[in-house]
């Protein structure tokens, strides 16, 4: 399994919704298709809000991996983003 | 004699609608072109109506947007008008 | 990365959110020029939303002063404004909504000699004039300049919403090739006009610019929205361009602004009286 590591890692504990997507969002727009990032996101809303937003727009979850009462979503980016 | 068969609907927007009393108004115009009709509704609504469609020479305001069941009409002179048509008739706005 | 200050993250967050805008967006309308002609009852909407959207530079023309009857429906302004420029009254409202945007007030009325230097520093216009001299004006220039317009007239409880894009569609010339006759059409000083009319027409038209800056979805290019507000109906109305156009058709005769008294007598048969709009 040729696990790609991430590009970066934005650590968004705190950072309540949608401001930590909106985050994430905006460092996808500046990464090349087929890359990876890591955020990590407190548990409850964000960690699932996260996820599915970045799902929306067609981005790929890799995983997502619980720690220490805050989760590490490693995202791939979509091809094509915004239409 | 007009006969129901007869009717279409003339739309009226802005200070047309405000002189005429109504915004939609049936007409026995079935047959008539639609220039035809436009000059029949001024001769019948008189002379506070007419200035809004023609000029003082008669001839139709080119600032008017006339449309014919919603879509514009390139054959004013010749297509003819069928029962439930309907002529919306658009005057610009200047207001802001 | 991008360069969003934490502030701007947060403030412009719903837009970034929206997969038609994102970041990219956000920053084409912190970088676009847009130029609204009146700041009255639809200047007042558009500016609002455009200063609240951030768009990064707004231009103002207005000459007119804040009067107590513009306030039933001119939002920009507030009583305490009264008396005082309003492009500087707007300038206010705005930049306090948002200080990420620069407004660059227009204190003057539009002529045939200054409209192309005023549109020419812009990307998008706006025309929410009071009257069709101005109306046929800024239409000119901006089919002779190449600039998108969003074009918009009210009274009483209607609207009619167009965007005009040069080579893409009609112009307002297409649509009404000649003004009405002087006095036939009422300003709405003289009618009356619902001042909520006017903010959900400038509401469309600012949509209208920020979709023509985006470069998203379909602009009201050859469509008239016709909007009565006592039916509470929308119409859209399909409008040709016309090759016969005067300014955008295929062999045009006006290629200078032209003021509307001088149209007028070259079209013959209106009298004077150019200013019964205002
Ligand atoms: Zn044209």
């Amino acid at each position: 399994m040729t696990e790609r590591a991430p590009e970066c890692c934005l650590d968004l504990r705190g950072t309540p919704c949608p401001l930590n997507w909106v985050k994430t969002k905006l460092r996808l727009e500046e990464m090349e298709p087929g890359r990876r990032i890591e955020v990590i996101v407190d548990q409850g809303n964000p960690e699932r809000n996260v996820p599915r937003s970045a799902k929306m727009e067609g981005h790929r979850i890799v995983h997502a991996i619980s720690q220490n009462g805050a989760v590490r979503i490693c995202i791939e980016r979509a091809e094509e983003s915004a239409p | 004699m007009s006969t129901n068969g007869d009717l279409v609907e003339l739309r009226l927007f802005g200070p047309l609608r405000e002189v005429v009393g109504e915004k939609l108004v049936s007409v026995p115009y079935a047959g008539l072109t639609v220039a035809e009709a436009l000059a029949r509704f001024a001769d019948e609504q008189g002379e506070s109506v007419r200035p809004m469609l023609f000029d003082s020479r008669g001839n139709r305001l080119r600032s008017l947007i006339l449309l014919l069941n919603n879509q514009t009409v390139d054959e004013l002179e010749t297509s003819r008008l069928r029962s439930g048509d309907v002529i919306t008739v658009l005057l610009p706005l200047a207001g802001g | 990365m991008s360069d969003f200050s934490e502030g701007q993250i947060e403030r412009y967050s719903r837009h970034i959110i929206l997969r038609e805008v994102g970041g990219k967006g956000q920053s084409k309308l912190l970088e676009s020029r847009v130029l609204i002609v009146g700041a009255g009852g639809l200047g007042s909407p558009v500016g609002l939303y455009l200063a609240a959207a951030g768009v990064g530079t707004i231009g103002l023309v207005d000459s007119d002063a804040v009067d107590l009857s513009n306030l039933q429906r001119q939002i920009l302004h507030t009583t305490a404004d009264l008396g005082r420029p309003k492009c500087l009254s707007a300038r206010e409202t705005m930049e306090g909504i948002n200080p990420d945007v620069c407004v660059v007030p227009h204190q003057c009325r539009l002529d045939s000699a200054n409209v192309l230097n005023v549109v020419a520093d812009y990307d998008v216009v706006v025309d929410g004039a009071d009257n069709f001299p101005t109306r046929y004006l800024v239409n000119d220039a901006c089919v002779m300049q190449g600039k998108p317009l969003s074009h918009a007239g009210i009274l009483r409880f209607e609207g009619h919403v167009t965007t005009i894009v040069p080579g893409r569609g009609p112009c307002y010339r297409c649509l009404y090739p000649e003004p009405p006759p002087p006095g036939l059409v009422p300003s709405c000083q003289e009618a009356g006009i619902l001042g909520a009319v006017a903010g959900i027409v400038g509401s469309i038209q600012a949509a209208e610019v920020l979709k023509l800056i985006l470069g998203i979805g379909d602009p009201l290019i050859g469509r008239l929205l016709v909007f009565d507000g006592l039916e509470m109906s929308f119409r859209s109305v399909e409008i040709p361009r016309d090759p016969g156009c005067p300014v955008c058709g295929d062999r045009p005769t006006i290629t200078a602004p032209i003021d509307y008294e001088e149209f007028c007598r070259l079209r013959g048969g209106i009298e004077s009286n150019p200013e019964v709009q205002s």
